[in-house]
């Protein structure tokens, strides 16, 4: 009887084991080379499921000695770190921020693909700027700019319409200058009673902007030394404008949303819902305008940067492909391959293959330009056959988007120490403003020095 | 010779506690490798992540105390404690004392006390960030928010509301009192009701009216689980982090930045493991003698 009870025990805690541990097991190894593809389409994207699965049979087939797995990850930024840190990653990640590039590379979690891109032609072809963006400083390359944009003026055109701000022709009348889009906002708040302009102010999107505005101030933001350590430069009249600048669209003119609590979705969302007619964004977000934010297609516009006393600034950005730590050569090209493939990620793009992505992108609702807004390619070649592949499929009105160039303006980096840590620090100033009409604006300024370079600039490793 | 004798006898003490119940043990062991693998190791891990430069999760560099240094002398360390505390004081000020008086209001009533049992237990079953975005609308700036709404109604001007550092943290401690304390109200009405109701019967024969009954009889009885519910509220709340982070982002300036935000901010804002691990590991230390004093009240109110 003993006996019995025993064996049962023994049963019982082995199936217990076996069911606890049954979510560790791996698998098999097939003698093939794997790669796991992230941002995969869920069942709900019906149509780019589709395209991507097309993609998925074409390269498996071209490559038999591929196991090819897919991931539906997306970056996001509350789970990278720990997923990266879990090895958990997809092999290759898209939309990575630039933001989050020198955390990658420090934290070891990207491959080194120089060797790779090589291989591919990707270096020569690609923006040295933006290319710079991606690599350490020895110029090795971790990622690859998918995206890229510059910070510019996104408006709600019905908006300007409503308050009389738009040419002959329909297009905007975009503000050349800070001064002029303060005095723009106030006519848009007489005449329609929306905002005239949203700042966000939380999730590091109000320090973000804050520093695209204060650039164009003449803001420096952080220099390095000799011996390379860092020091916060920005406590400087050129600064104190801009603040000054912000408390008078908020306290005088009264032009700012009523929501001092603003993210960047909320942002977006002002903008979306005729509540603010300007914000500061970039092209990558005309489809979530439209596909999240409710925005017609026709509604949106876009210029460049506004010119400020320190001259006409605009701050580069965008989403990059990375690839995670620990890929093999083979697995390396064969990454390139596949975003070659889906992505028209390759210097001689295929014609027939950037229709279909167009055409996808139409069919899915998303926004398809007759050009590339802004390109991380240089060659003029490219961009001839891009134009010729969109144009049926072309669904948005380039003439909202001609002022959005690079004309007269010069590009900048972002800040390059802790410039996630500059705008939490920056992010506290902006609210500060929006919150109290007492502010002492030169305090502040001098405390957000003070708290960047003593709990960011001096502890850097 | 002693020596191996005295390991050989401690062996086998083990051999024989472990033989003497032997399929408990093996029932025991999932339980307890689930435990150390979900539990104690992950403490453990933090404990030693915060000596260490970390690449990512890798220990690359044995620093010492740096990690701790470099938390507590950051400039915005005090003002997060502070924060947090008031935090706590906050949460026993407004989510204390509610459901005690919710519970024992429900208790006094005749009818329908189901249907008020149900009702104050259901935004427990509202999602953390679901709640958060409710009242974070409700306290909107602007003509947008329902409180701004109101006031307009009542022709008041629109007020500053989660964007006030004054009223910030109070007013997220009012969202998370809505939210949690249909669980405290059971408890206390569980406990209202071993209240020997003979003591009711006599000091209502005695003439004695509701605020008597509630001061000679309820308070003596509830002290225990007001204290033990109290101690847990001031552990729990002094982790917040969800909150704040939905619904102010720590701000405004600040203002509303837990400990517990804080922590997140190092780990998933700047993945800066090292210093998260560092100050996980302080609260756990601040945490860990309310902890003890839970539980030796838990124990002496259920002996």
């Amino acid at each position: 009887m003993k006996k019995r009870v025993k064996i049962t025990a023994l049963v019982t805690a082995l199936f217990l084991l076996t069911a606890m541990l049954a979510g560790c097991g791996g698998q098999k190894d097939s003698g093939k080379v794997s790669l796991t593809v992230g941002n995969w389409p869920t069942e709900a994207q019906e149509r780019e499921l589709q395209v991507k699965t097309e993609f998925k049979q074409q390269f498996e087939q071209e490559h038999p000695e591929l196991e090819m797995k897919t991931d539906n990850y997306a970056f996001d930024v509350k789970t990278f770190a720990a997923k990266a840190a879990a090895k958990q990653l997809p092999d290759i990640i898209y939309n990575l921020p630039y933001t989050e590039v020198k955390t990658v590379i420090r934290n070891g979690y990207a491959s080194d693909m120089t060797e790779a891109a090589k291989r591919k032609g990707l270096l020569d072809a690609l923006d040295p700027e933006m290319m710079a963006m991606c690599s350490d400083e020895d110029g090795n390359v971790y990622c690859l700019p998918r995206v890229a944009y510059m910070m510019g003026l996104m408006v709600n055109k019905k908006l300007f319409a409503q308050a009389g701000l738009v040419n002959e022709d329909g297009t905007v009348k975009f503000p050349e200058n800070f001064e002029q889009l303060t005095e723009y906002a106030q006519i848009i708040k007489e005449k329609t009673g929306a905002a005239g302009f949203c700042m966000p102010s939380t999730n590091n999107v109000g320090g973000w902007i804050l520093t695209c505005i204060a650039y164009n101030f003449g803001v420096e933001f952080e220099k390095q030394n000799d011996d390379g350590s860092w020091t916060a430069t920005f406590d400087t009249p050129e600064f104190h404008k801009t603040l000054e600048w912000l408390y008078d669209m908020k306290w005088n003119k009264n032009v700012l949303q009523d929501n001092t609590v603003v993210d960047a979705t909320e942002m977006q969302m002002q903008l979306g819902s005729d509540r603010a007619a300007m914000v500061i964004g970039n092209s990558d977000w005309c489809n979530k305008q439209v596909t999240t934010c409710g925005m017609a297609k026709d509604n949106i516009a876009m210029a460049k940067m506004p010119a400020g006393d320190g001259g006409r600034y605009a701050m580069l950005g965008g989403s990059l492909f990375m690839f995670a730590q620990g890929l093999s050569e083979e697995q390396k090209d064969l990454a390139l391959d596949w975003i070659a493939l889906s992505e028209q990620f390759t210097a001689d793009v295929d014609k027939e293959g950037y229709a279909k992505q167009c055409q996808s992108f139409n069919e899915s609702g998303y926004c398809v330009f007759p050009r590339e807004l802004f390109t991380p390619w240089i060659s003029p070649e490219r961009a001839a056959i891009v134009e010729e592949a969109s144009a049926p499929y072309v669904n948005m009105n380039i003439k909202d988007f001609e002022e959005y160039n690079r004309d007269g303006i010069e590009l900048r980096t972002e800040p390059e120490a802790c410039a996630q840590q500059l705008y939490s620090v920056l992010d506290g100033v902006v609210q500060r403003i929006l919150t109290d009409q007492n502010v002492n604006l030169e305090e502040i300024s001098k405390k957000a020095q003070e708290d960047f370079q003593a709990n960011f600039l001096d502890k850097m490793d | 010779m002693k020596a191996l004798s005295k390991e050989n006898k401690r062996k086998s003490r083990v051999n024989r506690i472990i033989s003497k119940n032997f399929s408990g043990w093996l029932l025991l062991l999932p339980s307890l490798l689930l435990f150390v693998l979900v539990v104690w190791r992950p403490v453990c891990v933090a404990f030693y992540g915060a000596f260490f430069r970390l690449q990512g999760m890798e220990a690359t560099q044995f620093i010492g105390l740096k990690n701790f240094k470099d938390v507590l002398t950051d400039s915005a360390f005090l003002k997060t404690l502070i924060n947090t505390v008031q935090y706590v004081l906050w949460s026993l000020v407004i989510g204390l004392p509610l459901p005690f008086f919710t519970a024992i209001m429900i208790n006094e009533m005749i009818h329908a006390q189901s249907c008020f049992k149900i009702t104050t237990y259901l935004p427990v079953i509202v999602p953390t960030v679901a709640t958060c975005l409710i009242w974070k609308m409700m306290y909107l700036d602007g003509s947008g928010g329902l409180l701004n709404t109101i006031l307009y109604y009542v022709g008041i001007d629109p007020k500053q509301w989660l964007s006030n550092p004054s009223l910030t943290i109070p007013l997220i401690i009012i969202a998370m009192t809505w939210q949690s304390f249909g669980t405290s109200v059971i408890m206390y009405l569980a406990a209202l009701q071993g209240v020997d109701q003979s003591l009711y019967e006599a000091s209502r024969i005695d003439g004695s009216g509701f605020w008597s009954r509630l001061w000679h009889i309820l308070f003596p009885h509830m002290r225990g689980i007001l204290l033990l519910l109290g101690i847990q509220q001031i552990i729990g709340i002094f982790q917040i982090t969800e909150q704040p982070l939905v619904m102010t982002g720590g701000g405004p300036d600040g203002a509303s930045l837990s400990l517990g935000l804080t922590n997140y901010f190092y780990a998933f804002k700047y993945g800066q493991f090292d210093k998260s691990m560092a100050l996980g590991v302080l609260m756990f230390l601040i945490l860990i003698p309310l902890t003890f004093l839970y539980f030796k009240l838990d124990k002496k109110i259920n002996d």
